[in-house]
């Protein structure tokens, strides 16, 4: 961490030789812009066994100081306390950063992404308290040569340390220092091929015991993107090393990888896109999958989930958490717009873990063998933990101001469990969700959201089978104002908030096109809510909640 | 509290310091076939409209089918909109296939890491930026009301006669 230090510290050091160049400079360029999120909420929380009074404050800005060929930034946050995840106070993100031409380098905070993020992505999403920022260095460059200037190359380099803490768990954090390097290469417009390496070093909490591991990993893509085809491919290959430890008595360095392709082609009005993806990080037995595992695939590592994303409330209602420890599957999705008026989009995608396992011991201890398969494909067997998905969606403009959506999804969800095969967690889920939007005297507003589900969970201990109703109906005035009210019914009998109705009502006003004030008042039914293939559960809820946001440029 | 207001008064003082470009704010970002796109090249065509969006997001596709229609008037008399996706691993190869199958012909780039998009502020999609020909930011859009494509129609016309010869 030292040396950390030392390399962020020599970092500000060149950048304040390089603000030199400033001098030489005729005209001083200045510009601030800022930006504001102030969050407040008071209710109370519901669940099966009690409600909790909810309270929370939340004040986030950023501020960013633009000086001719430098670029610093500030971020504040304050809270009394966080809604959920770690609380953050005082300057929790400050960097510095000097461009100039196809030269890019900067100290402090940063988020970076390789390839296809199967060996490091990190990035920020608040409503899951997920953030994977490293504080340190970096340093980009782009060169093109040839007759046409058509080669191209470009290298990134970055060091950081980063402590993560999982909205799960906020009294454990892991600690981790990374060096880090892409490199790729186009030596023709269409084709670009790639390669990463990542070396860190960690500090993995279980319970008061830390496993001190270091890992590496390597990554190779290649991409070629002709007219209207599109190949894309990544691989990667991780190894961990743990030093000794009460948990793990002797060092261990088991292998991992990961592999995701794409592949798509489009012409107008039509595109096809195809996803594979293969991640074996850390393939272990039933009773060794943790959250805490030493040898897991690391919080920076996001790569494709290869799911589709909703943005409906019923259709993001039951979501697959991805494991990219163990993930095979695939996704098709296609576009189609036979006429101007008409877009159609129909979505399927299969996902299951690689391999099926079995108690080889004879006595009453366990030990988990696996039953080797080819694993190059998902499996729709209960006991690889399947999920699939068919999806499917029509949107037709009538005219210019009324605009129709209908859509239909089946999904399956399984989480097999081997002790006790007749407890594994199957959600099976039929929905239709409904759209109507309309626009007239030029300015006014209606939109109709209607969404019904019919759903299965195997764990109900009552009723298995129930279904939701949502409606959302929204009346809006350009350019400043949404007044919405959303009503959600189900007769499940077990919904964790313990309630079977949800009614809440929503005012949004825009005082500038980038100041919006939010407020709404009502109960939610929480749920979970996924970010990149990442999932957390957030509670139901029941108050006030207050959004302001402001964006000074 | 204190030191929020403090800090909020300091960026609105600093605002009105300057209005010229700085290197900063130039991104140089790839389009749907792999091209380098600097935001400083596009700046000497005229006023430059840039959108951030995502496949994922309702309301960014509807301000982009807004501003599609006013690109088409208004690309003739130098108005340039380029599509910014700030889509991420999980579903940046839809981008382009939701693009062709929509039939645009404007620009449409990737900032996968998001870097453009939080230097201009950006928080929550649809969010877009309007920068006329000096590189001065004309005006910021955060969110999209139906019927606000009126008043972008204005903004843009206005926006024309900025820096004109």
């Amino acid at each position: 961490m030292l040396k950390l230090k030392g390399a962020v510290t020599l970092s500000f050091v060149v950048l304040i030789f390089c603000s030199v160049s400033i001098y030489s400079q005729p005209k001083l360029n200045v510009r601030v812009s800022a930006n504001n999120m102030l969050r407040y909420g008071n209710g109370r929380e519901n669940s099966v066994t009690g409600d909790l009074t909810k309270k929370y404050f939340e004040e986030l800005a950023d501020v960013r100081l633009f000086v001719n060929d430098f670029f610093a930034g500030v971020r504040y946050e304050y809270d009394d306390p966080i809604e959920f995840g770690k609380s953050l106070k005082g300057i929790t993100r400050r960097f510095i950063e000097f461009k100039k031409d196809d030269f890019t380098v900067r100290a402090g905070n940063y988020y970076e992404i390789f390839g296809s993020g199967l060996t490091l992505n990190s990035f920020e999403s608040r409503p899951i308290g997920w953030n994977t920022e490293f504080d340190g260095a970096k340093v980009n460059y782009k060169y093109s040569f040839g007759k046409k200037k058509n080669v191209r190359v470009e290298g990134t380099l970055v060091a950081g340390g980063m402590d993560f803490t999982d909205i799960n768990d906020t009294a454990r954090t892991e600690k981790y220092s990374i060096r880090a390097g892409n490199f790729s290469i186009s030596p023709h417009k269409y084709i670009t091929l790639g390669g990463s390496y990542l070396f860190t070093d960690g500090k993995i909490p279980t319970g008061n015991i830390t496993t001190d591991i270091a890992a590496e990993l390597f990554e190779g893509n290649a991409s070629l993107n002709y007219k209207g085809l599109a190949l894309l491919f990544s691989y990667a290959n991780k190894v961990t090393i743990s030093q000794p430890n009460a948990i793990f008595t002797q060092s261990k360095a088991p292998r991992g990888d990961g592999a995701y392709g794409s592949l798509s082609y489009t012409r107008e009005g039509f595109g096809i896109t195809v996803d594979y993806k293969n991640y074996r990080f850390n393939v272990t037995t039933p009773d060794q999958r943790s959250a805490n595992d030493p040898f897991k695939a690391l919080p920076f590592q996001n790569a494709p989930s290869c799911i589709k994303v909703y943005s409906s409330t019923l259709l993001s209602r039951f979501p697959h958490n991805v494991d990219f420890n163990d993930e095979v599957g695939w996704q098709v999705d296609v576009f189609y717009s036979p006429t101007k008026k008409l877009t159609l989009n129909a979505n399927a995608s299969l996902t299951s873990r690689h391999y099926d396992y079995f108690d080889a011991d004879t006595t009453t201890l366990t030990r988990y063998e696996r039953i080797d398969r080819s694993a190059f494909l998902p499996s729709t067997k209960n006991e690889f933990s399947p999920y699939w998905e068919l999806f499917f969606e029509a949107e037709y403009y009538v005219n210019k101001d009324l605009k129709t959506k209908l859509g239909v999804s089946r999904k399956t969800n399984i989480l097999y469990s081997i002790n006790d095969p007749g407890a594994s967690d199957i959600i099976r889920t039929f929905t239709i969700p409904l759209e109507v939007q309309y626009t007239f005297a030029k300015v006014y507003g209606v939109k109709l959201n209607a969404e019904f589900q019919q759903a299965y969970n195997s764990l109900r201990a009552g009723e298995t089978n129930f279904w939701s109703q949502l409606t959302t109906l929204s009346i809006s005035r350009s350019p400043s104002i949404i007044v919405s009210g959303t009503a959600e019914v189900t007769n499940d009998e077990e919904d964790p908030s313990g309630k079977k109705y949800w009614v809440k009502g929503e005012l949004t006003y825009k005082f500038t096109s980038a100041n919006t004030i939010m407020l709404s008042y009502g109960s939610e039914r929480g749920g979970l809510q996924c970010s990149s293939g990442i999932c957390r559960y957030v509670n139901p809820f029941n108050g006030f909640r207050l959004t302001l946001i402001n964006n000074f440029n | 509290m204190k030191r929020i207001i403090v800090f909020t008064m300091f960026v609105l003082m600093i605002s009105f310091t300057g209005k010229n470009f700085a290197q900063g704010y130039d991104f140089d970002l790839n389009d749907l076939d792999g091209n380098s796109v600097k935001l400083s090249e596009l700046l000497k065509k005229g006023p430059v409209l840039v959108q951030f969006w995502a496949t994922w997001c309702v309301p960014c596709k509807e301000e982009m089918k807004a501003l599609n229609e006013l690109w088409g008037k208004y690309k003739d008399s130098g108005f340039v909109f380029v599509a910014v996706s700030i889509d991420d691993q999980k579903s940046l190869s839809k981008v382009k296939p939701y693009i062709e199958s929509k039939s645009y012909k404007f620009p449409v780039l990737f900032d996968t890491d998001k870097n453009t998009f939080s230097n201009f502020g950006g928080q929550d999609p649809p969010f877009s930026v309007f920068l006329d020909r000096n590189g001065s930011i004309f005006k910021t859009y955060s969110g999209y009301i139906q019927g606000d494509d009126g008043k972008l129609d204005s903004e843009i016309k206005e926006a024309l006669k900025i820096g004109k010869n």
